[in-house]
């Protein structure tokens, strides 16, 4: 028993010692191996839109980088934005952690528009810095980011919206079609596509169905979201397709993609081709198992009864 | 049980009693006549060997029938004509079958026959009244109608032969027998290439000149190249392989379409076609013949660039100032995913555009990015058409951007960013691009390094009498210099502040610092710093040099009061980067 003691305290320390010398060697933090330099980074670096209706409320999310992993950063937030500086809430916090061995940390600026806000072009900015550094000697560089946001409020409705992207997920012969638009509503009005169609061609070129739909979720002011739209499938068999979108806005065909999908073998089919399954599924299969479930509700009645009896 | 046992007991009795009776009067009658004695006479008849004869009742046909309809094979053993013999002489006999009613009794071999003209068979010799069977061995036989004439002729020496028969019956059995040839089939072709999905036609080279009756026609049965026969059915069957196709019955040169699935590889396959005639009797020998799909390109969609969403860039000094942009897209292939050689991603900004990003150009184009399968659907086997690829972009931290709504936000503020997929299939010149519909932003990022000779990261200046100072800052001040490297996608100006330098409770006023972007002398020229953050225009342009950031120094100066006490002084300057116009990258 000493010796397997002794022999883990030597094994301990020469674990605890290597590991010491390789930081030594290998420092976590091989970009900030100087400590005559300071960095720091934010994107993006203004706001997205610039007009806003009163009564709005805009969130936009920032990411911080660039700073020193090898210890703990506590960023602050400071709004400058004078008289409407109670517009701007940092979430969740003016003051933002960023842990030791990360360089990234993220936050959200709200703007939250009152309904009776005056028509006027802003210009504010916000700073992001690092605290007060502790300093005896010398002038301290203390080193931060400023956002500059240009905006205006204005009843002026802009409707401008696109489509980033659509998909048809893999489905199974008999499923509905789903569809997936990532729509980016780049205006100050809540917007949503008129319809979404879809000709579906088969790997010969051949149009096998053609479905649209008007049914689709709308899309807040200067939000970018997904959205989903299902079609009934049936008449597509198993196999490779192509789906052609046509999203239209109004009558204007607004976005054109071709995007592949598969339609695959139902397992209810699959099962229901085994020899098990079509014996489950045939008038003997049926009437076997509809008598065996009886047979064994009785038993387990009897079995009952016959226990109550001896008590 | 008791009467039972009785009963049985009587029965016994009476079957024993009345068995030993008629023992008794059997053996009597017979004793009886045996006793009679007769008296041996010697009498002797010589008697003649005579002709057998076709047996009464029993008849003389083809086994199998043979007729227009069901003709024997030509070149098959194993037809017969049979009969049987009734030989008054009761002697073994042999069965012959000839071309013409003309036969010779021991013509042949010991006592056997021989015909007058052609010999169909000849049995073996068979008992009296025992039928024969006579085997035709119908190779040679070049005509459709044989007559035939039977002879039965007893194997003795002196032997006779019967009269002829050509047949008892009425079903075809009788004479003539029906010969059918084989086809003629030189080749078979399959039109040329098609498309997976489309029908290959292939046709053979094919004949039956047999009109007997009706004239006979032809049909092809194609399967793959290991098929050693064909059992004719509905459909047929390729033994050791698989059918392509059959065709139904035709005069001549018949011809099937096989639909060629989707997808389908486009590598030669050998198909080994057999033909039979009508009565189903094959040509001599399959013909084969290979066949190529025709080779399609491969097709590419649901392309995407970063998930539709827009990118932001890591600065220079967050993850090596690399960030990756996943570029996807689905590629399909009508001669299936297997024949889908390599994809590659292009990464460009609009401006560029995917025919002039032909070189790396980490600024605004992401050149040739190899892309694997990847994505969820994979390609499984030569029967699946597509597979999804995922390609990578390493982005670099300068990578232009495109947000902002002029062009003071940014010089590119109106494009975007786009990606096109390049898939090649095996087949050299076989490929296709798609570019994404719509493109994704690429954020501006405002990041920048300060340096400093000293560690801190701090400047000083030094130590100075009071009412002195800096005197001229300029390169060789290095303590007094703070470089500014831009280390994000967008150039950089700087808001400078500070704080009062102090000791004790001695104060140095903020703005008995000064600053300036070049050299210069405290005297004549800096700025005084602000206690207020402060924008001043740096103009530092956009790094556009992987390796090379943009930089640019600030030179600090300093004026010690007159009157403040003796000590070391400290303080914190403030320095803010943000985006510099875009006019001034």
């Amino acid at each position: 028993m000493f010796y397997v003691m002794k022999i883990r305290n030597i094994i301990s320390a020469i674990f605890v010692s290597v590991i010491f010398l390789s930081t030594q060697f290998f420092p976590i933090h091989a970009v900030y191996a100087q400590d005559n330099q300071a960095s720091i980074g934010i994107s993006p670096s203004g706001f997205r839109y610039n007009t806003f209706m009163p009564g709005m409320t805009y969130e936009q999310e920032f990411t911080i980088m660039g700073v020193d992993p090898s210890t703990q950063n506590s960023m602050f937030l400071t709004m400058d934005a004078g008289d409407i500086n109670d517009w701007f809430t940092f979430v969740p916090s003016n003051e933002i952690t960023i842990p030791q061995g990360e360089q990234t940390g993220t936050f959200t600026l709200r703007m939250t528009i009152p309904k009776g806000a005056e028509f006027k072009d802003h210009n504010v900015q916000f700073r992001v810095g690092f605290g007060k550094p502790e300093n005896t000697s010398q002038v301290a560089i203390a080193v931060g980011v400023t956002v500059v946001l240009n905006f205006k409020i204005s009843d002026e409705e802009l409707r401008d919206w696109e489509v980033r992207l659509v998909s048809i997920a893999d489905f199974y012969e008999g499923d509905d079609m789903v569809l997936t638009a990532k729509i980016n509503n780049k205006g100050n009005v809540d917007v949503k596509p008129t319809k979404i169609k879809v000709d579906v061609e088969d790997l010969n070129g051949n149009i096998v169905k053609t479905v649209e739909s008007s049914t689709v979720d709308e899309v807040p002011a200067y939000v970018m979201q997904e959205v989903e739209v299902k079609y009934d499938s049936k008449g597509i068999v198993p196999g490779d397709y192509f789906g052609n979108v046509t999203v239209y806005d109004g009558d204007n065909e607004l976005y054109k993609d071709k995007v592949a999908f598969k339609v695959m073998i139902s397992t209810k089919k699959k099962f229901m081709d085994t020899t098990f399954g079509k014996f489950v599924t045939s008038v003997p299969g049926i009437a076997l198992l509809s008598v065996g479930g009886v047979a064994i509700i009785l038993f387990l009645i009897s079995r009952r009864k016959r226990k109550s009896e001896k008590k | 049980m008791k009467v039972k046992v009785t009963s049985i007991k009587s029965i016994f009795s009476t079957l024993l009693v009345l068995t030993a009776f008629f023992t008794i009067v059997l053996y009597v009658s017979k004793n009886v006549g045996e006793k009679v004695e007769a008296t041996d006479t010697d009498t002797e008849v010589t008697i003649q060997s005579s002709p057998p004869v076709f047996k009464s009742g029993e008849d003389v046909y083809e086994d199998t029938a043979s007729d227009a309809t069901t003709p024997w094979d030509e070149g098959q053993s194993g037809q017969t004509i049979k009969a049987t013999s009734e030989d008054p002489n009761d002697d073994n006999y042999f069965l012959i079958v000839c071309s013409s009613a003309s036969v010779t009794p021991e013509g042949g071999t010991g006592n056997a026959p021989s015909c007058g003209a052609t010999q169909f068979c000849l049995s073996s010799s068979t008992t009296d009244e025992t039928e024969a069977t006579c085997t035709v061995n119908t190779s040679g036989y070049s005509s459709e109608s044989y007559d035939w004439y039977a002879y039965v002729c007893d194997d003795v020496s002196g032997s006779q032969c019967s009269s002829s028969s050509q047949g008892t019956l009425s079903d075809g059995s009788e004479s003539p027998f029906k010969v059918n040839h084989r086809p003629s089939f030189s080749a078979v072709n399959d039109g040329g290439s098609v498309d997976p999905g489309s029908n290959v036609t292939f046709t053979a080279t094919a004949s039956d000149s047999d009109s007997d009756g009706t004239s006979d026609t032809v049909k092809v049965v194609v399967c793959t190249n290991t098929t050693t026969a064909v059992v004719l059915g509905t459909p047929s069957t390729c033994t050791g392989g698989t059918l392509y196709c059959e065709s139904s019955y035709g005069a001549s040169d018949p011809s099937c379409q096989y639909t060629q699935p989707n997808p389908y590889r486009d590598i030669s396959r050998t198909v080994r076609a057999f033909v039979f005639d009508s009565h189903e009797y094959g040509a001599s020998t399959y013909q084969e013949d290979a066949f190529t799909p025709n080779n399609i390109d491969p097709v590419v969609s649901s392309v995407t660039v970063n998930g539709g969403s827009n990118v932001t860039l890591n600065d220079e000094n967050t993850s090596g100032g690399i960030t990756s942009v996943v570029l996807t897209a689905t590629v399909t292939d009508n001669n299936s995913c297997n024949d889908i050689a390599s994809v590659q991603g292009f990464l460009y900004r609009t401006g560029i555009g995917y025919a002039s990003c032909t070189a790396q150009d980490n600024n605004n184009c992401y050149y040739q990015i190899s892309c694997s399968v990847g994505g969820g659907n994979t390609c499984d086997s030569d029967n699946d058409a597509s597979a999804s690829y995922t390609c990578t972009a390493s982005m670099r931290y300068h990578g232009d951007p495109t947000d902002g709504a002029s062009l003071t936000d940014s010089t590119w503020y109106a494009e975007t960013w786009k990606d096109t997929i390049l898939a090649n299939d095996n087949t050299g010149g076989s490929s296709h691009n798609l570019e994404v519909t719509t493109g994704v932003e690429v954020n501006s990022t405002t990041a920048f390094t300060v340096t400093t000779a000293l560690a801190g990261p701090k400047i000083s200046y030094g130590s100075m009498a009071a009412g002195a100072d800096s005197g001229l800052v300029d390169n060789s001040d290095t303590n007094q210099i703070t470089t500014m490297a831009v280390t994000g996608n967008v150039g950089l100006d700087a808001q400078l502040s500070g704080t009062l330098m102090t000791y004790s409770t001695y104060e140095i006023p903020i703005a008995n610092q000064k600053h300036n972007f070049s050299s210069f002398t405290y005297s004549s020229g800096g700025t005084a710093l602000s206690g207020t953050a402060t924008e001043y225009e740096h103009n530092l342009a956009k790094t556009t040099v992987t390796a090379s950031h943009v930089t640019g120094p600030t030179y600090w100066g300093i004026l010690v009061p007159s009157v403040v006490g003796s000590g070391t002084y400290s303080g914190t300057n403030y320095i803010n980067g943000l985006k510099g116009e875009a006019q001034s990258w």
